[in-house]
């Protein structure tokens, strides 16, 4: 035995001091769970999410709670590998539904559709998200964001409510800038009556909805005030430098123009055509690692994230983030801004899964034809034609 | 504030460390691989005792190819059946369809201490047993426990918010964890690291190579000095030391030297000179003080030689800088000694000369090139004076080679007749005369 410590005095050492380490940090009360909690949300919003966190761990101290952010970029990749390793955190906070789905398809993220979770509370179109099949449901839904129409209150008083609006604005030779791609002016298609999904297929009528989109964008490119552009960043250097006073942009985009543009100059629509224009909606989940044991404090803290109080707290103080929670309302007089992307989100459209992966292939499909369209190189008829085509004939892509 | 964020970091390890100790999959992989590592190591330790029973006799006689395979087996067996143990593991969870990431990064660091353990074998087939053993407990354990436990807060953490977290300020500069751990053992190891490898290349230069003992010696201990400067820089430049700091250090420090560590500080220099000119290498030959040494050490404060009388003397490096002394192995270690030999005057001098010529080149330890040489070097009252020169390669040996040549000498002469004349006295006793 001597012998053995002799030679491994090194090992006795470290486990000693590790677990002196551990006896000391023993939590003076009994705990009933601990989690370990990553959230994506950036810098500058990481600590409402924290202040949120902290205000659970209050509610329930009976749960250890160790929270860490991680950069969005890296963190698919980061959980993945931790959770085939059995660790990981137990709940991953800020996912999008469709990073969660593939977690899911990989076995690493878990169904939390038997967790004691107060589903009742969601909109419908959020849950669509996070379902897969009948039984299953890869995460909770905590927030979405959507296209909005952004505004320059110093060139434009009233924000257009209509195509013709639009349009009228754009011949005035005040700047509009939309962006010219398949996912971020679907809402177009939909406003202007059109549709291109059925169920969970191409409708009978995509093509048309989409020439009758393509038809609108050339139309309204030949006014003075039109800005097309697949360049999102470039659209949004224009709308801070105040070379556009109007701009169609993801929700999320908030506070950074917010705060480029002042405060006072800046404001929020729903897009024109509301509530028929219908933007694709981006839903953020919490998403419970497959090789967590803690469900039952997952739920918990799910249920806090989406209950109403969490959910309006969350909406009136990040960046253009939606409530997922039916029953929270915000007034427009005192919240303009979170009031109108709420009330696109709640008519935006929510893909499934097998969705996704056809928008995937309209996204593949849709770009460069837009920008053949738009550039006179072929009709807008023809453009959808050729979009509908692509895609009905693309064999290597996810099924319909 | 500082304790307040270690502790609540720490509280954070111990939460998530607990969670992923309470969940079975981490539990069987991790059970799974120390079942792996106990089996590998009593098998290994069996493997290796019989492997040692069955060759410890024939390798020391062994060439390097034969020493390098004996001891590879011999600190690698347990290693490899610890990787082969654990890698069946996986296959057979994997089949299951259990979770195995833990296992693949455990898997790393058995692959990482099989690496350590060749290197150990590499350098103790080479031969310098010795100081390969002392270097396995400075450097290789400490070194491996250091990589491990990156590595373990690596795997179970993977975050970087353990290096940033503050400890204490130092000159109005925040002190990281990171930042101490690098001043601490990063230094440490920094050191050891570079004593073992100076020690390694002098090694492999002195025994395998054509390298000067001395030379190399010396260039080492220039090089180690400037390698632990470099370090040093490196650790005040991630403490975040700026000039001004430095300065205000420096100017505190001249005091203490000034009164208490001049003496240190002067033999320090010393040392650096004598390094640099090259004045005195380890091995050189010297003769300081009148006696005849061997230099053994040239140390930051000190030079340690060896007398012929095996006593060690340690003579602080001031004393070869302001005194003047004798070295024998300056640009060479050859050393001309002369031996005065008289002969009669009746006795044929060219018998004489080529009598002690042949003396000469009988000696083992007398160079043939270049020759020895005998000269008639004076008519003296009784005899003629000759001067037999010789050359040896080793100043250390003039002693003994000038007594063996005497008794040779003394021996021919007896044999050929020669006749070593001495002055005789004769007494003239002169008696008074009675009358």
């Amino acid at each position: 035995m001597k012998k053995l410590f002799c030679h491994h005095k090194w090992v006795f050492f470290c486990l000693i001091v590790l677990c002196l380490g551990l006896v000391a940090c023993a939590p003076s009360q009994p705990v009933k769970g601990r989690l370990i909690v990553w959230h994506t949300w950036d810098e500058a919003e990481a600590p409402v999410i924290e202040q949120v966190l902290a205000d659970f761990r209050r509610l329930h101290p009976e749960i250890q709670i160790s929270v860490e952010r991680k950069e969005y970029a890296t963190v698919l990749d980061e959980f993945a590998e931790a959770s085939r390793a059995g660790l990981g955190p137990d709940v991953l906070i800020g996912l999008e539904s469709v990073y969660a789905h593939l977690l899911y398809q990989n076995g690493l993220a878990a169904n939390v559709n038997k967790m004691d979770i107060d589903w009742t509370v969601f909109e419908p179109g959020t849950l669509q998200s996070v379902q897969r099949g009948n039984d299953v449901r890869v995460g909770v839904p905590l927030n979405a964001y959507v296209s909005v129409l952004y505004f320059n209150r110093s060139q434009i008083d009233t924000p257009p409510d209509s195509f013709d609006a639009l349009q009228a604005i754009s011949e005035k030779g005040i700047k509009v800038g939309l962006p010219a791609t398949f996912f971020a002016s679907y809402w177009g298609i939909t406003g202007l009556g059109g549709s291109v999904f059925d169920g969970d297929a191409l409708s009978a009528n995509s093509q048309a909805g989409i020439a009758n989109w393509l038809d609108w964008l050339v139309a309204f490119q030949q006014t003075p005030g039109a800005v097309l552009s697949s360049d999102t960043r470039a659209l949004v250097d224009s709308f801070v430098r105040g070379d556009i006073a109007l701009l169609v942009m993801d929700s999320l985009e908030l506070a950074s123009l917010e705060e480029r543009l002042g405060r006072e100059q800046f404001g929020v629509a729903t897009l024109p055509g509301f509530p028929h224009a219908q933007a694709f909606s981006t839903v953020e989940l919490i998403v419970v690692n497959s090789a967590s044991v803690q469900t039952e404090a997952a739920a918990q803290l799910s249920n806090f994230l989406s209950n109403a109080a969490q959910q309006r707290k969350l909406a009136r103080t990040t960046s253009g983030r939606a409530p997922v929670n039916r029953a929270v309302s915000l007034n427009p007089t005192l919240f303009p801004r979170i009031s109108a992307i709420s009330q696109q989100n709640r008519t935006a459209v929510v893909p499934t899964t097998v969705q996704d992966g056809l928008i995937n292939r309209l996204i593949v499909e849709a770009d460069p034809i837009y920008q053949q369209v738009l550039e006179g190189l072929i009709t807008p008829d023809a453009g959808a034609q050729m979009i509908i085509d692509a895609v009905k004939n693309d064999r290597g892509g996810p099924s319909q | 504030m500082t304790n307040q964020d270690i502790f609540s970091l720490w509280s954070q390890i111990n939460t998530d460390i607990l969670v992923f100790l309470g969940r079975p999959s981490v539990q069987l992989q991790l059970a799974v691989v120390i079942v792996a590592v106990l089996a590998a190591a009593v098998l290994g330790r069996a493997a290796q005792n019989w492997w040692r029973v069955r060759y410890r006799h024939q390798i020391k006689e062994a060439g390097f190819g034969q020493r390098l395979i004996y001891y590879l087996v011999f600190h690698l067996v347990s290693g490899f059946l610890a990787v082969a143990f654990i890698q069946l593991a996986k296959v057979i969870l994997a089949g299951q369809g259990a979770r195995t990431g833990l296992i693949d990064s455990l898997l790393r660091l058995v692959v990482l201490y099989l690496m350590l353990k060749a290197a150990l074998a590499v350098a103790v087939a080479l031969g310098d047993i010795r100081g390969i053993q002392k270097y396995q407990t400075t450097l290789i354990i400490p070194l491996f426990v250091v990589i491990i436990g990156v590595q373990f807060l690596y795997i179970f953490i993977r975050s970087d918010q353990l290096a940033n977290v503050p400890v204490f300020n130092l000159f109005d500069n925040t002190v990281t964890l990171s930042a101490l751990f690098l001043i601490t053992a990063g230094f440490y190891l920094w050191v050891v690291g570079i004593y073992a490898l100076g020690q390694g290349i002098h090694f492999l230069a002195t025994h395998y190579g054509s390298a000067d003992p001395g030379s190399t010696q010396a260039t080492l201990t220039l090089l180690r000095y400037l390698l632990i400067i470099i370090g040093l820089g490196y650790v005040l430049y991630r403490l975040n030391f700026n000039t001004t700091t430095i300065a205000a250090i420096s100017g505190g420090l001249s005091v203490g030297v000034g009164f208490a560590l001049s003496t240190i500080l002067s033999n320090f220099v010393s040392g650096i000179l004598l390094l640099f000119e090259r004045t005195l290498r380890p091995g050189d030959i010297i003769e300081f003080n009148g006696e005849l040494s061997t230099v053994d050490l040239i140390t930051i404060r000190s030079i340690r030689v060896r007398t012929l009388d095996n006593v060690e003397k340690i003579i602080p490096n001031s004393e070869f800088v302001t005194s003047s002394f004798t070295t024998y192995t300056g640009k060479s270690r050859h050393v001309r000694i002369k031996l005065l030999v008289g002969a009669s005057y009746d006795d044929d001098y060219r018998q004489v000369m080529q009598t002690l010529l042949e003396i000469a080149a009988a000696h083992p330890n007398v160079m043939r090139d270049p020759a020895p040489d005998v000269r008639v070097e004076n008519f003296g009252d009784f005899s003629i004076d000759y001067y037999l020169y010789v050359w040896i390669a080793n100043p250390l040996l003039s002693g003994r080679v000038k007594n063996e040549l005497h008794q040779s000498i003394l021996d021919a002469f007896a044999d050929k007749g020669i006749t070593i004349p001495f002055p005789t006295a004769t007494q003239m006793v002169q008696f008074a005369d009675k009358a």
